[in-house]
This record gives C-alpha cells, structure tokens and sequence, in this order.
C-alpha cells in the first residue's frame, strides 16, 4: 500500500488505517521512539501517541510524504516524554547524542536570548545543504533519529570510530558556522 | 539546556534531509586509506583522468531530469504485466531503459532476476504528460513465485532512464499477491448504481458496478480485478484512449447573502461545500482505468444527526474530469471515466473549463442521472457500511439539492498556473508587488503563533489578494499542497482559512482558489500542531 492510499484510509476515517500504518512503519516508528527514549514500554506508548496523532489531524492535513510527516509526531511525543523523565534515569541513546551536542550553542541564557528554534532550525537547514551528502546522512541519523554511531556506522559500511570523528567535525564545522552567523559568543 | 534548543530545531529541518537519510543504504563505502606517495600520485592521476572523461562525456552519461520530476503508480495485471502509470512534470522527454530492478519492500532484498529482459510498451514520455507504460516482467522474474508471495509484501519496481550507474532511478510499488481478505458481505441489496448509467457501461464492467460492496475503498479486492479488466477492454476497444489527468482547482467562492440552509447561520455558509479529488466515486468504484486516475469532486457538508450543527460527513456530489489538451488529437479520441467509454465529441457539451494545457468537463451524468435517487443511495451505502453518523430528511436533501443546482450554474475552474513557493517582502507574482504588512497578532489556537500579512496589490494600491501566513522559517512561505507538520494556515478573508492557494491574473483580478476551505473558521482553526 503507498502512502496515498493510507493518507486515503485516514480521510475516510478508516480504522484500517492504524492497522495499515503500524504494518508499514511501526518498527522504524519504534526504532525511532526507542532511541531517543531507551525504554521498550514508554517507546510503545509514544508511537500509539503518535498514531493518535496522525489520526487526529489527518484530515485536515493531507501529508506528503507520510513518513517524514508521522515520523515529526513520533519525535516530537518521544522528546517531550524525554523531557519529563527527569526524575528517572535517563537511559537511551539520545542521552549520549545529547551529551555531544553540548558545546555546540552556548550556555542557555545567552542563547535563548538571541536565538529562537525556528531562526535556528533555518540555520540548520544551511548549514545541512552546504555539508556533503554522507556527513549529512550521519548527523541527521545521529541528532534527528538519535541512531547508536554503531548503526550508522553499519549502514554507511564505516567503523564506528571514523563516524565518531566525523560527526565530531561535523559538530565543529557546525559551531564555526553559528558564529558565523552571529549566534555564538 | 542549550542541547534542547539545537535538539527541538533540528526538529524541523527540511524533509527532505529526513528522506534522505532514511534512504541511504549500505551502498555508500568509505574508501580505503591509502599511504605511499607513489600510490598518491597515481590514484590523483587517475581521478584527474576520470575528472576530465568524465566532464567530456557528462551530458551523454548523467540524467538531466530531477528525480522528483516523475510520479510513478504501478499495478500487476497478471501474466507477468505490470501497468506503470508515469507523470512526467519536467519539460524534458523521458524514455525508460529496458532495464529494471525488484525489490522487497520489506527488507529490502532485490530479486534475482532469471536472465530474460523485461519487455516495455510506451516507454517514451514526453515533457508534461502523463502516459500509462506496460513492463512486461514474465521472462524477468519467477512470476509465479512473486504472485504467491503475502498479500501485504510489496515490491518496489525499480526503473531507470539510462542505466543504473549514471541514470536516474524511480520506483513505484507494486502488489504481486492476490488480495484477502474477501469482502465481507451481507444479506440484501444495499444500495444501486443508476440504470440509465448502468445501461452504458459495457457489459463485462457492469458486475463491478453493481456489486454493493461496503468496505474500505482502497482495499477493495474488486479494484484490482476490476482495473486488469478495465485495461484489458480497453486495449481491445480499438478506441483511442486519452487517461484522466489532475485537474485544475475548482474555485469556491460564494457571493454575499447566499444561503443553501436557513438554519445555518449566513456566515457559515461556505462550509457547506467543499472540494476534492479522488479516484473513487462516492460508492468506492474506481473513476479511471487504474488506481491513480482521478477525478475533481465537489462534496456537500452535511449534518450527522438531527438538529446537529457541525457538518462533518460529506458526500460526493458533482464529478469533474481533465484531460491533457496536447493528448486530444481529434473529437473522436474517446475517454474512460466510470466504467463508459465516451468520445471527445460527446463531451463537448459539458466542457467546463480549457486553457493552453488542460480541459476540464463536468461529467456528473456519467455517475447519476437522478438527484434524489443518488443521494438515497449513497445515504443506503453509508449505513450499510455501518456509519451511524450520517443523517437525512428532507431538509438535508434541499439543502443537496440547491448546492447542486447552484454549482451547476456556478462552477468557476481556476487554472493552477503559479505555485508561490518562496514569499518575501518586495518580490512580484505575476507582475505585482508582494508587500509584507508585518505580524499583526496571533492565530487564536491551541498555541500562539506569530502570523504575518501579505498583499499584493496593483501599482495604484488596489489590493488584489492579502492572507496570513505563518512563517515555517524566516522569508520563506511554502505555499503548496506539500502539508508538513510545520505548516502554515491562510487567511484569504476573513472567516475563510486555507491551507493551499493558487494565484491566477485574470482581466487584473487576482483569483484564488482553496482547498479546505470548509475546515477553517476564524477563532476555530486548529494548527497541525500534532
């Protein structure tokens, strides 16, 4: 079934849908909620969420492509669930990507001065159409969908060690970029 | 916290870096380190030399097409066929190479191939049109083995237009297995397709459109044998076959003090009627030969219980066909649209819409012929199908009833012949300034968001078009049917929110056509904040 037809099943409010969704993307859904969330139950929880989601606005929103599209919803639920285990230990890959972003913008209250998420993620988009394809690849993988350097390093035939490094330049290139900009002190 | 920020921005890039990393694969390797200066010398010679051959031969070995120029819908009609409906947006002619790749859908594992070339039929696409191609697959693939697979595998028939090295790839996915469940059926007759238009519709296609079949559209097992039947007449028909095509807008916009139901508030009466597309009729029949042809609909808003105010069922209404001009050679070229074959010449009276590319006609009459007939029927299927939220009475049906009459007299097409894709203050559509009139407050909604007022007006000031937009990133205002969770709401006037436009200079007048203009209402719109 292709995206059309599912975005179709949503529309005519056919439970179908979920059925069809969860059949297509529920393991990269997982995947996705298990790597920023490290914990089984609260990644299943999040991708229903997400399916709740997509069903409570689809329509009106008519998204192509759906999986981008369902996926933002997955992010976004996993996240503010992130976000709220504070109290517990946070353990999932995202902890440590997290830990490697630190450093990239400056401490909090300078930046929240000067910068909004939406002026930053137009940055981003720059700063991610100039860098060549696989540096690209590794760093949306790695802080987007919060996959282990292992992985991506598997995917891109790599050694983990040379996906480390290159996402550590990838990460410098990054900072020297928002200072370009103005946006690092 | 300063990781969060980064964090909840990188949430919002582009999709297209997202598809990109989803699709890369194993085939990227880095390449070995290698140490020597000999071996340093050599391997820079040998790229200067691949370098050089290679821009020498660039234009023979690269594709000059965008890979996003093409829209592929493939489906297996048996025997080893696969029909390829292609759409071809850019201005360059397309030829596809005999050459092809399957791949699982599932785990992605490519299928061997068993050493016969595949066979293709109109494999040549000029720029801007859309033609449907046949890849004969028999002595490619075990058949027999792909037809048995699970009903829910899919595969991804890949293509190309030179080679796979230095072509362009496209893949559309197609369903080699039979599909199951069976429909489920109940006792009695629900519902009938209109004689008048059951008499016109060949005999071999009539079963599928008598069959009452309730269930979900899409996964309608009927559709599938129904469009290998369609096809399979078709190329015995001996007519020469023009495929639908997407349409242009159906401009909606209703003149002051028109009222379709006095117990709907004035205000309100442009959410009583909508528009779409669809490649179904309102019964599930598939409109066109195949699973990708559609047809522009426009859709009545109707209560669903007594009394209620909220119209949140619809129903189809009143069918609009299009067709690529350039593909109408003469009036006795015919169409396919629901089942009946109809001549060019025939249509000619109910033409309702031609410019340099397309001409649209209104061809409700190939669906119903009766009103009231119609509206039972479909009122008949919605319940049968178990949808309890759909009411009627007579009041329901005069409502239907002057909307239909008021779109037939009223229909105003509106030719999609501008995306605006990139706003920004002091640049021009169609000639006219953009001028940006600043934020000007807030969307009420579950979460406050900035919105910006644009206008676009004439050299002596009279405004032509002004909505709202809500900025997805800093001078840049993604105005097309690309949704993103991100999206934007417009404000055409006040009280009518969209989320697509179009912009269009007719005799000065800057007309603008919507969709979705049914869902929004000042102080009710809900942002696609998931």
């Amino acid at each position: 079934m292709d995206d059309k037809e599912l975005v179709e099943l949503y529309f005519a409010r056919s439970e179908a849908a979920i059925e069809q969704t969860e059949k297509k993307y529920g393991p990269l859904c997982r995947t996705v909620a298990m790597n920023i969330l490290g914990n089984r139950q609260d990644a299943e929880e999040c991708v229903n969420e997400a399916y709740l989601g997509a069903w409570n606005t689809i329509p009106p929103q008519k998204p192509d492509p759906f999986r981008t599209y369902l996926l933002k919803i997955v992010r976004n639920r996993a996240l503010s669930r992130f976000r709220s285990n504070t109290a517990r230990k946070r353990d999932s890959n995202y902890a440590v990507a997290l830990e490697e972003l630190e450093g990239v913008l400056p401490a909090p209250s300078s930046v929240e001065e000067q910068v909004t998420a939406k002026e930053l993620t137009a940055l981003l988009d720059s700063f991610l159409e100039v860098l060549d394809r696989r540096s690209r690849v590794m760093f949306v993988r790695r802080y987007w969908f919060g996959d282990p350097v292992s992985l991506i390093a598997a995917r891109l035939s790599m050694q983990p060690n040379a996906v480390s490094v290159h996402l550590l330049r990838t990460r410098k290139k990054l900072r020297s970029f928002l200072e370009k900009e103005g946006y690092v002190v | 916290m300063s990781d969060m920020i980064l964090v909840d921005a990188l949430g919002g890039i582009s999709d297209r870096f997202l598809q990109e990393a989803l699709d890369t694969d194993e085939s990227e390797r880095e390449l070995p380190s290698r140490s020597g200066t000999l071996r340093r010398i050599v391997l820079i010679a040998a790229v200067v030399c691949c370098f050089l051959l290679l821009s020498a031969f660039a234009y023979k070995l690269f594709s000059p097409l965008n890979g996003d120029a093409l829209t592929l819908s493939g489906t297996y009609l048996g025997d080893g066929i696969v029909s390829v409906r292609v759409e071809n947006r850019s201005s360059r002619d397309l030829r596809f190479q005999p050459q092809v790749k399957l791949v699982k859908w599932l785990g992605e594992e490519e299928i061997p191939q068993l050493g016969g070339p595949p066979a293709f039929t109109n494999e040549e696409i000029p720029g801007g049109t859309t033609r449907i191609m046949t890849v004969d697959l028999s002595k490619a693939y075990d058949m027999a083995g792909l037809e048995s697979s699970h009903p829910w595998q899919w595969y991804y028939l890949i293509l190309t237009n030179r080679d796979f090295i230095f072509g362009h790839e496209w893949k559309c996915s197609i369903n080699f297995g039979s599909w199951v469940p069976e429909p489920i059926r109940t006792e009695g007759k629900k519902y009938s397709l209109d004689p008048e238009v059951l008499d016109n519709i060949a005999e071999e296609l009539r079963p599928y459109f008598e069959d009452d079949y309730v269930g979900i559209f899409a996964a309608n097992p009927m559709n599938y044998s129904y469009m290998q039947q369609a096809q399979e007449f078709l190329l015995r028909c001996g007519e020469r076959i023009v495929p639908l095509t997407d349409g242009n807008i159906i401009s909606m916009p209703l003149p002051d003090g028109i009222v379709f139901d006095d117990t709907v508030p004035p205000e309100k009466q442009y959410t009583l009627a909508g528009n779409t597309s669809s490649v179904h009729d309102a019964f599930g029949k598939l409109v066109g030969a195949t699973q990708s042809e559609k047809v522009d609909i426009i859709r009545v808003f109707l209560p669903t219980y007594e009394g209620s105010t909220d119209q949140s069922w619809s129903m189809d209404l009143m069918y609009l066909a299009s067709f690529e001009r350039a593909q109408i050679r003469s009036t006795d070229d015919c169409a396919f649209i629901h089942g009946q074959i109809v001549s060019f010449g025939e249509l000619e009276p109910y033409k309702v819409y031609e410019d340099e590319t397309v001409v649209s006609y209104q061809v409700t009459h190939l669906f119903y012929t009766d009103l009231r007939a119609y509206v039972e029927n479909v009122y008949a299927k919605e319940t049968a199908g178990g949808n309890t939220n759909v009411y009627f009475d007579e009041a329901v049906y005069t409502r239907i009833e002057k909307i239909a009459a008021y779109f037939t007299e009223n229909l105003e097409i509106v030719s999609l012949t501008e995306y605006v894709e990139d706003i920004r203050p002091n640049c021009a559509i169609s000639g006219h300034a953009v001028t940006e009139q600043g934020v000007v407050g807030l969307i009420e909604s579950n979460k406050p968001i900035e919105k910006v007022v644009f206008t676009v007006s004439t050299e002596e000031g009279d405004e032509l078009l002004r909505w709202e937009a809500v900025p997805e990133e800093p001078y840049r205002y993604r105005l097309d049917t690309a949704l993103e969770v991100s999206s934007y709401i417009l404000a055409l006037s006040e009280g009518v929110y969209v989320l697509d436009v179009s912009v269009e200079l007719d005799s000065d007048v800057m007309r603008v056509s919507s969709l979705w203009t049914q869902m929004f209402t000042v102080g009710e719109a809900q942002l696609p904040v998931p």
